[in-house]
């Protein structure tokens, strides 16, 4: 064999090698459609990121979905950042869910089927050897995302940054109980109820409750006892989080970091400062 | 073929009528063609607007039943139906966008509805037929229904259950802004009640009409109004252009023709001063004015016309001598009286008067004499007939007077006192000796048809040649014992007998008598004396002769005997070195052409003396042109001879001026020299005295001895008889010796 076949040959098999290194980036990314253990059809962004790297759990707001704009941003953010991301749709009872679901709509999904639908996604996380895992809740899905801290014994879950999370308005607890008691065995009349943003959410009675518990300080006491280490990101003007409720949150013992000068995170200004700091919180808690 | 101007305008009309009920014909064939492909071109758009609408409603309504199909509740309802009665009106029915969408129900993956129960169009439960576009009418309305199944994911997965939407497909089909090709009535499809068809053949179910295209409505419209606009003041146009032809032109031309066709009625009818109308067309008015001018001119003309026209009747008619009718009258009255007899029976008496040896008159006493003689006689006859008769002069001395319807004796009772009147007439004052004496047939035809009439001359004409005898009375009455000898040169055997002779020459047969020296009694030369064969037999000359002259055919008649000496001539009949004498008539010897028809007889000279015959009355009748005639056929060649004389009006003094070499004495003044009487002795020195200048002297009629002896010893030179030889043909000729 002559010198230069073999230096060629040398040559394609670094190509070669170089090429199967690279598989797992492009491969992984993109959209993961799965059935959940209840049947229910379910999606996800996913993107792989640097292996090294800590791996985020991306939970949506209440009632929306990982194709909202803050949450594609920071989906996208990361993605750039080579931080592994999964983004997940709650299926909120609803197949291959794709849509905000209104808060008309009738709600016929519970609280505790969400934080399984979230298990779910660690346990897939874990499946793919991603053994460090930051949860980041936007909105009422950083409550979610502490609720499933709280659940999980897993310690791949390391951190939770918990963006915006706002105080839950007060809910007339005794008459949804009323109504559960009336239902007997049976679903109930449906209630018509504000809850969390939604002013008037229509849910059967057990539905209604499971969101309905978690009020104020139930959810400060939980946050008191986070098992993990918990980053509290908040505009500085954020209309959802009254000074009082600030001062609630900063008491729990969690680190807030607040965002100067901004009001919402879904302005184009304040965004980019808000995907920053996520990032910068991330790399503190990797 | 002629058609007047009314009736040429009205045809006229009536074809502009034709012509503008085809061309209407046509415009109104053309606009309903034009209208059947304007509807059909409405129809097809109309067609392709139902088309679209369908296409459209089609399309908003897969549409949005894929949205609702597509929707993630709709998932959720089909995976938890609980409360899907809550959702359906709280939530599913404000899904709906599409206007014309009146419902929509679920139905899980086996078809049946989630609702308990669903109102019409729906139905309980999904049939595979359902699952596809229907056209569904129920309680009296169209629905579509639009099945789109639900599936566990958006785009594929198992199917979950399926969505159908129902369009209230009245309203859906009328857009916002209306159709503008296609309408509906109160029902928009075909469909009977309850019935559920594929939506494959939606636009065959589709029960709409086309709307008017009212733009072409109103041209259609617009069109026909013109036409009937153009073709109404076509007619009308036309009517007055056919009023105007009939006042302006029609008229004055039928007044123009009226008074033309008057004028031809009438030629004193006044000319018209104008053609009658307010507006005169000039051309006709030029017409007319020289239909004036033309019919003054023509008045002019006319009057001259008819004076000439009465000069020349009266000319035609009347006899310019004696005044009387002449014989184109008599023919012309006799034709009439013909004619009358055809239509009713008719008598008719016929009176003929001849005068008495006139011509000798008007040799003896000249042609003014004669001339006095005839209106002698023309007077006295006209002053003897009634008032009304008719008198004729029908030739030279020859008168008639027909009577119609009058009584047999009363024709015979005017010609007796005509003849007594003649004699008392004092003729002498003319200068005349003797006296005119007049012959006078009658014939009648009484009750006779024209057939008979037709004869009535002749027999006339026999009684008068009767009357004409010596012996016979003046006056004789046709009776048919006359027809004799005499009567038969009247006959029509002897008239073709001439005819004949004259025509071919075929019946001519020469009779030669010799004329021979008185001293040697040898020929000197032979006379031609003519015969006719008729029948078989030959007629004398006294049977044609009279025809001949009577017919005026002498000169044709000597032309005809010319022929036939030629002719014995020319064969050599007559022996060398004898003479020939010729007859000729009084009427050839003044005939221009004479000279010319005895030319080919000069070349005969030579070898025979030829000898011209002419009697003395011919040469008194017209002297100075027959002497010179005779003159130059004696330079010529020809001898002179003058024949029968003495049996005339002998006069010496006219011998003396006559070119003549021989004189040959008439058998009366021959028989007259034989008798010793004071006449005997008295010609006997007149043929001395005609000795004397050296004439040739012939005796005529010698019939014996003494006549032969007598007449050498007076100095005669020649001799002809019966006793010296009669006519004979020239092969009969004894033989001279």
């Amino acid at each position: 064999m002559s010198r230069p076949r073999q230096a060629r040959r040398n040559a394609l098999a670094g190509v070669l090698i170089a090429a199967l290194a690279a598989l797992p980036w492009v491969g992984l990314a993109g959209e993961v459609q799965r059935q959940l253990a209840d049947g229910t059809r379910a999606s996800a962004r996913y993107s792989h990121g640097d292996p090294d790297k800590i791996s985020v759990l991306l939970v949506h707001d209440f009632l929306d979905t990982a194709d909202s704009r803050l949450s594609r941003a920071l989906f996208e953010r990361l993605e750039r950042a080579r931080i592994g991301v999964l983004a997940p749709t709650l299926a909120l009872g609803i197949g291959a869910r794709r849509e905000p679901l209104d808060c008309a709509a009738l709600h016929l999904h519970h609280f505790e089927q969400d934080i399984r639908e979230l298990g779910d996604w660690v346990d897939w996380l874990l499946a793919r050897g991603r053994a460090r895992i930051v949860l980041v809740g936007l909105g009422y899905g950083a409550w979610q995302a502490l609720a499933l801290a709280e659940r999980s014994l897993s310690p791949s879950l390391q951190a939770l940054l918990m963006i915006g999370p706002p105080e839950p308005p007060a809910v007339d607890l005794d008459a949804l109980h009323a109504a559960l008691r009336e239902a007997g065995g049976g679903r109930g009349e449906l209630q018509r109820q504000a809850l969390w943003d939604c002013p008037r959410y229509v849910a059967p009675p057990e539905a209604l409750l499971s969101y309905a518990r978690w009020t104020g300080p139930r959810l400060i006491e939980l946050l008191g006892a986070a098992p993990l280490a918990v980053r509290i990101i908040a505009a500085e003007r954020d209309r959802r989080l009254g000074r009082a409720w600030r001062v609630r949150l900063a008491e729990s013992g969690a680190l807030m970091q607040s965002v100067p000068a901004a009001d919402d995170f879904l302005n184009p200004a304040h965004l980019e400062a808000l995907l920053e700091v996520v990032v910068a919180g991330l790399t503190i808690e990797g | 073929m002629q058609i007047s101007l009314a009736r040429l305008a009205l045809l006229l009309l009536g074809l502009s009528a034709l012509l503008f009920g085809v061309l209407g014909f046509y415009t109104y064939w053309q606009v309903r063609e034009v209208d059947r492909e304007q509807n059909e071109r409405q129809f097809a758009r109309a067609h392709a607007e139902i088309m679209r609408a369908v296409d459209s409603i089609l399309s908003q309504t897969r549409a949005q039943v894929r949205a609702l199909a597509s929707w993630d509740e709709a998932r959720q309802q089909l995976a938890d139906p609980a409360y899907y009665g809550y959702w359906r009106s709280e939530r599913l029915t404000l899904r709906l966008t599409y206007e014309h969408a009146i419902g929509v129900e679920l139905y899980d993956a086996q078809g049946r509805a989630l609702a308990e129960a669903v109102a019409a169009p729906f139905v309980a439960e999904l049939r595979y037929l359902d699952q596809r576009p229907l056209l569904v009418r129920e309680q009296g309305r169209d629905f579509l229904l639009l099945a789109e199944p639900v599936r566990a994911a958006a785009d594929d997965g198992p199917v979950l259950g399926f969505a159908v939407l129902a369009v209230d497909l009245a309203s859906a089909l009328l857009p916002p802004d209306g159709l503008r090709f296609a309408a509906f009535d109160s029902r928009v499809t075909t469909l009977a009640e309850q019935a559920r068809v594929p939506t494959s053949d939606v636009t065959g179910k589709i029960r709409y009409h086309v709307r008017p295209d009212t733009a072409a409505l109103s041209y259609q419209a617009m069109l026909r109004r013109l036409f009937l606009h153009i073709a109404v003041a076509a007619l009308l146009f036309l009517g007055v252009v056919m009023l105007s032809l009939e006042r302006l032109v029609g008229r004055p031309l039928v007044r123009l023709a009226s008074n033309i066709e008057r004028l031809a009625e009438d030629a004193d009818e006044s000319r018209p001063s104008g053609l009658g109308v307010a507006f005169a067309i000039e051309e006709l008015e030029r017409v007319r004015r020289s239909i004036n001018n033309y019919q003054s001119r023509l008045e002019v003309m006319l009057r001259g016309l008819d004076r000439k026209n009465r000069r020349l009747w009266k000319l035609a008619h009347h006899d310019s001598l004696t005044g009387c009718l002449n014989r184109r009258a008599f023919e012309d009255d006799w034709r009439h009286i013909l004619e009358l007899a055809e239509r009713r029976s008719t008598d008719v008496s016929l009176i003929l008067m001849d005068c008495n040896h006139f011509r000798a008159i008007n040799d003896t006493y000249g042609h003014s004499v004669g001339d006095d003689v005839l209106k002698g006689i023309a007077a006295t006859v006209r002053k003897i007939l009634g008032r009304g008769d008719r008198l004729y002069r029908i030739a030279n001395d020859e008168f008639a007077v027909i009577f119609v319807d009058a009584a047999r004796e009363h024709a015979a009772e005017l010609a007796r006192r005509c003849l007594a009147s003649i004699e008392q007439h004092g003729f002498t004052q003319f200068g005349m000796r003797e006296p005119v004496r007049l012959s006078v047939g009658i014939a009648h035809c009484f009750g006779g048809d024209a057939r008979e009439l037709q004869g009535l001359y002749r027999r006339a004409n026999v009684a008068m040649f009767r009357a004409k005898r010596p012996d016979a009375p003046p006056l004789a009455v046709y009776e048919p014992e006359m027809e004799g000898t005499a009567d038969i040169a009247l006959s029509s055997h002897a008239a073709s007998a001439v005819d004949e002779a004259i025509s071919t020459g075929g019946n001519i047969e020469m009779s030669y008598q010799p004329v021979v020296d008185l001293r040697s009694r040898s020929p000197v030369y032979y006379e031609g004396l003519v015969r006719l064969r008729a029948e078989g037999r030959l007629m004398t000359p006294d049977e044609f002769l009279l025809q001949v002259e009577t017919r005026h055919l002498e000169a044709e008649f000597d032309e005809a005997v010319f022929a036939a000496l030629l002719n014995d001539l020319n064969v050599g009949r007559l022996p060398p070195g004898l003479g020939m004498s010729i007859n000729v008539s009084g009427a050839s010897i003044v005939d221009p052409a004479i000279e010319e028809r005895l030319a080919p007889f000069t070349r005969f000279m030579d070898r025979h003396e030829l000898l011209l015959e002419v009697t003395e009355t011919t040469l008194i009748s017209q002297l100075q042109l027959a002497s010179a005639t005779l003159e130059r056929l004696r330079h010529q060649g020809f001898k002179i001879a003058l024949d029968d004389f003495g049996s005339g009006y002998s006069s010496l003094r006219y011998l003396a001026d006559m070119p003549v070499d021989v004189v040959k004495f008439d058998i009366t003044l021959v028989r007259a020299l034989c008798e010793d009487t004071p006449r005997g002795r008295m010609l006997a020195k007149l043929v001395g005295l005609l000795k004397e200048p050296g004439y040739t002297l012939v005796a005529e009629g010698l019939e014996n001895e003494h006549m032969v002896e007598r007449t050498r010893t007076l100095g005669f030179d020649y001799g002809q008889g019966y006793l010296i030889g009669p006519p004979l043909a020239m092969e009969a000729q004894p033989v001279s010796g």
